[in-house]
């Protein structure tokens, strides 16, 4: 076999010049390297191995690599009747208790309990169609699911029975479905056929479907055998015509077309027509066949029920039970997965079968023994092996042993040697040599004590045969035994082998050393000459005639003469110990140790000692190879052999192993890989390939798999979020990834694998996403809120001025009929005429150029209120003009005009002004929705708000006798609101409420909690027209009015409702409409949700009215109401100073200084920051040490970030006693809630001086805010490893800065992303020192993880461009600068990265 | 009769202002303020009605100037004008206009009203 490749180019190197190629080229070079990469095979070796490592069918059973999960002890429970591999690479699993999908590590259920569609969780039969649906036969019901979604189908769809047992699609793509009672059905374009049999046969229990690839169907029935269907044609092969039985259980294809069928008496064979049976002959005893599967090799794998695992391949039959780690005898489904994986179900769990590279035989295959010390093929092309229990003969009919029985002196057998006349040589290991000679086993008359222990036997070129024992070196000259000994020069007398070379002398490997035997002579070589060891165990001349040397603890040694070179562990082995060296025809050696086989490239280790290149690599065989046990055996000759046909044989602990270098069974298949799981701040997104997430989202959490099942622990993941990361990153096993606080914008998360064996898929998977920003950042929405204005501005204005026009049309030949008439008039009117023409015409310019200033309003980038005003500027400029001039007109009426002359003017007014009117109210509405309405709140008295409004709005009661009658309760507590806003929306509703009410009243209705006395609603209820059912869901919509016959007669704009609606929901509040036609209705403004269940009286309020009764008779009274009611009455006490500017601007400093302590202070240091304020208010300012008693804060409501909320002391303090202390009087209670406002004012005062006090005290000492802020991080960071001096020295001078400044710099620094991260981890290593320099203090950061030219990491601290927002490290220099620091960045380029410093100064 | 001065670039506006005022007042027409600030050196308005939207120099601009220039800086001026989203009438007050009308004039009585208030206070 010639190999296409070059010898060097080993598949670990290659890999690893792959990565050095992307860690070592960068942008545009990056991506086209990375391009020409994947046109390159994926593996060097793929011409070797295209197909999968589907099943040998040559190996045994046993041979194959077993993995179980077993119910019980993994989520799978129930017996596994149907496995199934989708085309995305996922395995379902179908058991009696559910559907399991399986990634390779995690199993998901679908079942009765979370899925309703799984009515019966009980699974019969999986097929995919060409769809990609997968169908779930169920016990109840055809389940069908595609794209996270289940359907069921039942009888009702048209399915015969529900209760279904086999599922097939056929090549066209029909669903057939086989069900227990009733038959064969078959769905096509959403269609239920039931399959008509020929002859008697109706109905009937079908438990296999099989569609063969000759398009023909089979169904296996339970009564009528087994019946073929081709091209709507039907067969069928019953008992009579040889089949078994006609009670049909299971049918599978063969690769060559037959069909077996399995019943519970056996399996029938159909070839061409003709029915066989498979026998006890074969080896089949009459079992319940329960399930039959043909694999991609063409073996014919039978699963019986309670007889284990059967394969029929190459005319053999060979079985597997429990006895073999089998999970169950009864076996009852089967599946060949892409990578050709063989999957058993059984009766209690799964079963995993694999090929691997490495065969090996044991006990189980028929060694006399698990210990293999040596191996050899003699010239027979017979195979020996020395075991623990004697010799061992394979061949191809088996394997034959020879023990003491069979005249071994010791059943251990540690050398062998076939000598030139072709006798073997048995050394065993207390016995002495033995010698084979047809086919008999004699014990050796050289034999004697010294030479009891045999290791090594070799023959040299003349024939001479050496012998090498516990004791010395022996050479056998003509029948006559000579003994070596270190005193005749040899290195130790413990020889572990001896071997010839090329030059005709020996290599004699001693525990003492090395020693070379020529011209009668020992040269001996030790550590003392440069060995990495003395302690010898096997040698190879390779075809180069370089010998090699196995060490047991100094690696491989080689050796050119007297030159040597050895390679340990540190120069990449996988380990110090070489039991056996082997050079396949590749030019690779493989050595075996104790931790497995290791393939090298030799002229790898020649570049390596020659210095060309700087590393080793090697390619590690293990269990997951095929090896039963990784540890080699040692200390014997020959410890491994490479027999003629190539193959390697490795004597282990356990077994013989066997490989064929040049099929590695490399798994070539790559990986589907799929992203399972979108989390957006901890919650799920349904996963699909383009997603929306909402503004805000900070914490982005991405699970992804790689569908390969050969070995999930071992695939390689690497992803990338474009957008955000510039390059790959690896993240290794690990299945999942999180993303914090990135920008708003388009992303695509893509995420590749790799196999165990490197095989990369490169395309992977992907999702995109769009990550929103908050509205008001958008273009887009820029682009459409002005788009909505002006459609919304034009669209009214265009409907309007149609009008206009038409009027306009009628009045200007009413006056042309007229002009005779009212001569003297005729110039003006006529003048004034074509002044109102000309501007309706230039009404409708204006329109025309409003689109012009859309458009020029994007291009100049405008904001959104500039051309909001604009637009409003450019409407209001001719209305000006019309409505000014119709008024002039209508003024002059008594002079020229007639009567309807009069009613066109007053029409045109009329119009004019709704335009105008809707003009406001569209703009209104846009600026609202375009969020360019700014919420002012502040504590208002809601009765005051309600009186100046009706107050205002009685102007528009003018004609009409309605009362406005106000019903609020007493007492009320103020609420926090924007009053103008919240004015407007009451303007709103009683306009609403005058104009459509002509009898009757109008009712302003107040409730309050029970409780709080806060404002819980407002009713604005009228007994006007009312708004039918169906028209109260559209009436909140804008341009949309009740009736339309009815209201037209009202008028209005068709946008006060939609603007009321919107400033609620602006304020946090939300709106109803209850209403009767010709009733009324009741418009309801709720100030929060809770309030609809708490206002009114209930079992709770009942309750909470109780307490308050037993509060006066001085109870003690539920703490949490005290503390509910005395906030409440601080909030009146701080209501008045909120009117008051300067009261004001002082909440809001103590709330943003509470809250930016709460935020930059550690848990500690705030504790001690509570503590001096306590002690500050007792000690300095005794006056309201009773405050500080009476109050402390708690937090402030991120909500109400004006408002401080205080937290009332429990029982006991002076505030407990205030309400709940009998013995003080009412009156005096009273009092001190009347001073609450001064002492709120002194506690704000008080608070201020603490802010200073505390900017001084808490200025920070850098090494010890440092280290909380590290120590925090560490906790909660998985991504960064953050490493810093423990403890950081405590003598730090204090900075200069606060806390904040000093804080937000160390976050940043660790919280920017960086790009340029490309190390092997996600991980970044993180090194921080604060320390002194003379006058400066300064902190260094090394961050040894990012790939990064120092020129690079300058620029990251640069200002954006452009007038952009700063956003992260670009935040530090102005923050330094206020300290008068700067950064000093120092980068060192060391291998595999560059070490930034980032030295921030700051002059103390 | 007291003399009032429009500035305002839109004819039609002015004919408007024209239209309601004539009989009252003497009205003199400026399109543009520089136009005014050549008019204002032959005789000085005792009231000015400013439109802002203004070619060249807008009606802040033509305020500020008014105001830093000694002989005119007593006159008041009213911004008439079609800016009046909310927050507008605020805004101009601030920059120093003595009264705000918004256009359209819908009701020419405040209309009159507050023209006839400023030009009360001027001695």
């Amino acid at each position: 076999m010639v190999d296409p490749h070059p010898m060097n180019l080993s598949i670990p190197r290659w890999h690893a010049i792959r990565t050095l190629v992307l860690m070592r080229c960068s942008g545009f070079v990056r991506i086209s390297l990375l391009t020409l990469i994947l046109f390159l095979p994926s593996h060097p070796l793929l011409a070797q191995s295209q197909r999968p490592l589907s099943l040998d069918p040559l190996k045994a059973l046993t041979q194959y690599t077993h993995q179980v999960w077993e119910t019980g002890k993994t989520p799978l429970e129930g017996a596994i009747r149907a496995i199934l591999q989708s085309r995305d690479g996922y395995l379902w699993i179908g058991t009696q208790e559910g559907l399991y999908n399986f990634d390779g590590e995690r199993f998901t259920v679908y079942n009765s309990v979370n899925t309703p569609e799984m009515k019966n969780s009980s699974v019969y039969a999986l097929a995919e169609d060409q769809e990609g649906t997968l169908w779930i036969a169920t016990r109840d019901g055809l389940v069908a699911y595609r794209d996270y979604g289940f359907k069921r189908f039942s009888v009702k769809d048209g399915l015969t029975s529900n209760s279904l047992l086999s599922l097939c699609v056929d090549q066209q793509g029909a669903l057939w479905i086989g069900s227990m009672g009733g038959g064969v059905v078959k769905f096509v374009d959403g269609e239920f056929t039931p399959y008509a049999f020929e002859g008697d046969l109706r109905f009937g229990t079908i438990w296999s479907l099989c569609s063969a690839r000759d398009s023909s169907l089979w169904i296996g029935t339970s009564s009528a055998g087994v019946a073929c269907v081709k091209n709507g044609r039907e067969s069928r092969y019953t008992a009579r015509g040889g089949m078994l039985t006609d009670v049909i259980r299971t049918i599978a294809e063969g690769r060559d077309g037959s069909i077996w069928v399995g019943s519970h008496v056996g399996v029938n064979r159909i070839k061409e027509g003709k029915v066989s049976t498979l026998s006890s002959k074969d080896g089949l005893s009459n079992e319940a066949i329960m399930q039959l599967f043909v694999d991609s090799q063409g073996s014919l794998w039978i699963g019986t029920g309670g007889g284990g695992l059967k394969r029929f391949a190459q005319g053999k039959l060979s079985s597997l039970t429990s006895k073999s780690g089998l999970t169950n005898n009864s076996v009852l489904s089967f599946l060949e997965d892409r990578e050709g994986n063989l999957w058993v179900g059984t009766a209690d769990g799964l079963n995993q079968y694999k090929d691997e590279a490495f065969t090996t035989f044991t006990v189980e295959e028929g060694l006399s023994n698990d210990a293999v010390w040596c191996s050899l093929e003699d010239s027979k092309g017979t195979m020996w092996l020395g075991t623990n229990s004697g010799l061992n003969r394979i061949q191809r009919s088996g394997i034959q042993s020879y023990t003491m029985k069979n005249g071994l002196t010791n059943n251990t057998v540690r050398a062998l040697c076939e000598d030139s006349k072709g006798t073997l040589w048995i050394g065993t290991y207390g016995g002495g040599l033995c010698e084979l000679i047809d086919g008999r086993i004699v014990r050796s008359n050289l034999n004697r004590p010294q030479l009891a222990f045999v290791y090594g036997i070799f023959e040299d070129s003349r024939h001479v045969l050496w012998i090498g024992s516990s004791d010395g070196l022996f050479s056998v000259v003509e029948g006559r035994l000579k003994r070596y000994s270190s005193s005749d020069g040899l290195a130790g007398n413990f020889v572990r082998f001896i071997r010839g070379d090329h030059t005709g002398g020996l290599w004699i490997g001693t525990t003492e050393g090395l020693s070379f035997f020529s011209a009668n002579h020992f040269t001996n070589y030790t550590a003392r000459d440069g060995l990495s060891t003395n302690s010898m165990m096997c040698s190879y001349e390779d075809r180069d005639k370089v010998m090699w040397f196995g060490t047991a603890d100094g690696g491989l040694i080689r050796s050119k003469g007297a030159l040597f070179n050895s390679f340990t562990m540190r120069d990449g082995l996988p380990e110090n110990t070489v039991y056996q060296i082997l050079e396949d025809d590749l030019g690779n050696l493989w050595l075996g140790g104790d931790r497995g086989i290791c393939r090298i490239s030799k002229n790898e280790l020649n570049d390596y000692a020659a210095g060309k290149i700087g590393f080793l690599s090697t390619m590690t065989f293990g269990k997951k190879d095929g090896l039963k046990a990784r540890e080699c055996s040692g200390g014997s000759q020959p410890s491994c052999w490479k027999s003629k046909d190539g193959r390697l044989w490795f004597s282990m602990v356990k077994g013989i192993a066997v490989i064929d270098p040049r099929n590695l069974k490399i798994n070539t298949v790559p990986p589907s890989v799929v992203i399972q799981h979108l989390l957006a701040d901890n919650r799920e997104i349904r996963f699909s390939r383009r997603g929306v997430l909402d503004a805000g989202v900070t914490r982005i959490e991405f699970r992804y798999a790689a569908l390969s099942f050969v070995s999930p622990q071992d695939v390689m993941f690497k992803y990338m979020l474009e957008g955000y990361d510039k390059n790959w990153v690896s993240a290794g096993n690990s299945r999942t990834v999180t993303y914090t606080n990135i920008p708003p914008g388009r992303y695509t998360f893509r995420v590749i694998a790799a196999n165990e064996d490197g095989t990369w898929n490169f395309n992977g998977a992907f999702a995109s996403f769009t990550l929103r920003p908050y509205f008001y950042q958008t273009t887009v929405f820029t682009v459409c809120m002005v788009l909505v204005v002006v459609g919304g501005a034009a669209g009214a204005y265009s409907l309007r001025t149609r009008r206009l026009v038409r009027r306009t049309h009628e009045l200007e030949s009413t006056v042309t009929r007229r002009t005779d008439e009212i001569v003297g008039q005729k110039d003006a009117l006529e003048h004034a005429n074509k002044e109102l023409s000309d501007l309706l015409k230039e009404l409708e310019e204006k329109s025309k150029q409003l689109e012009v200033a859309r458009t020029r309003a994007e291009e100049a980038n405008q904001t959104k209120s500039a051309f909001l005003a604009n637009v409003s500027h450019e409407l209001r400029t001719p209305l000006n003009s019309v409505i000014g001039f119709t008024n002039i007109m209508l003024k002059n009426k008594a002079k020229n005009l007639k009567e309807q002359d009069l009613t066109y003017l007053d029409r045109i007014l009329e119009n004019g002004k709704h335009l105008l009117e809707l003009i406001e109210d569209v703009l209104d509405l846009s600026r609202i929705e375009a969020g360019r309405m700014d919420v002012r709140r502040s504590p208002v008295s809601l009765e005051i708000l309600i009186r100046e409004t009706i107050a205002q709005i009685e102007g528009k009661l003018i004609g009409k006798e309605i009362p406005i009658i106000a019903e609020m309760p007493s007492p009320m507590m103020p609420i926090e609101t924007d009053p103008g806003k919240f004015k407007q929306v009451l303007i709103n509703l009683l306009g609403n409420a005058i104009k459509f009410t002509e009898h009757g009243s109008i009712r302003v209705r107040v409730a309050v909690d029970q409780v709080t006395r806060r404002p819980a609603r407002v009713d604005i209820v009228d007994t006007g027209i009312g708004i039918s059912r169906d028209q109260q869901q559209l009436i909140f919509e804008p341009f949309t009015q009740g009736d339309d016959k009815k209201t037209r007669k009202y008028g209005g704009t068709g946008l006060g409702l939609a603007i009321s609606r919107t400033l609620c929901e602006l304020l946090g509040y939300s709106m109803e409409v209850q209403s009767e036609v010709g009733v009324g209705s009741t418009f309801s403004i709720l100030f929060d949700l809770q309030s609809r269940r708490s206002v009114y009286a209930d079992q709770e309020s009942l309750r909470k009215d109780q307490r308050m009764a037993s509060t006066r008779e001085r109870q003690p009274r539920d703490p949490q109401t005290v503390e509910k009611e005395i906030k409440e009455k601080i909030l009146i006490g701080l209501q008045p100073f909120s009117h008051g500017e300067w009261a004001h601007m002082n909440i809001n400093r103590v709330a943003l200084f509470g809250r930016n302590l709460n935020e930059s202070l550690s848990p500690r240091q705030y504790d001690r920051f509570r503590a001096a304020l306590s002690e500050y208010l007792v000690k300095v300012q005794p006056s309201i040490a009773r405050i500080a008693q009476l109050f402390q804060i708690v937090h402030v409501d991120p909500n109400l970030v004006q408002t401080l909320v205080f937290h009332a002391d429990e029982l006991g303090t002076v505030a407990g006693a205030l309400s709940l202390n009998p013995r003080i009087s009412e009156e005096e209670s009273q009092r001190f809630e009347a001073e609450i406002p001064k002492h709120v004012d002194q506690l704000l005062h008080a608070f201020r001086v603490l802010r200073e006090m505390i900017l001084r005290e808490f200025q920070c000492n850098p090494g010890e805010l440092l280290q909380a802020i590290l120590e925090e991080r560490t906790a909660s960071s998985k991504a960064a490893q953050i490493i810093y001096p423990r403890p950081l020295s405590a003598k730090n001078p204090r900075t200069i800065g606060t806390n904040e400044d000093f804080a937000r710099m160390i976050e940043l620094l660790i919280d920017t992303p960086l790009i340029g991260r490309e190390s092997a981890s996600d991980r970044r290593e993180l090194y921080f020192l604060v320390r002194t320099a003379g006058d400066r203090w300064m902190m260094e950061m090394r961050d040894a993880s990012v790939t990064l030219d120092s020129s690079v990491w300058a620029t990251v601290f640069e200002p954006a461009p452009g007038g952009q927002p700063e956003r992260g490290l670009s935040l530090i220099p102005p923050i330094l600068a206020k300290y008068g620091g700067d950064i000093c960045i120092k980068g060192t380029v060391r291998e595999g990265g560059t070490t930034v410093l980032l030295r921030l100064k700051v002059a103390v | 009769m007291k003399s009032i001065a429009v500035i305002e670039d839109n004819k039609d506006n002015r004919l408007l202002v024209r239209s309601l005022l004539s009989e009252f007042y003497a009205i003199t027409e400026f399109e543009t303020g520089f136009e005014a600030f050549q008019g204002f050196r032959n005789s000085v308005p005792d009231l000015i009605l400013l439109d802002i939207s203004l070619p060249g120099m807008d009606g802040v601009e033509v305020l500020s100037q008014l105001r830093n220039d000694e002989r005119l800086k007593k006159i008041p001026v009213i911004a008439l004008t079609a800016h009046a989203v909310s927050g507008d009438r605020e805004q101009y007050l601030a920059a120093g206009f003595n009264d705000y009308i918004a256009k359209p004039i819908v009701d020419e009585d405040a209309f009159l009203q507050s023209i006839e208030r400023w030009l009360t206070r001027t001695p």
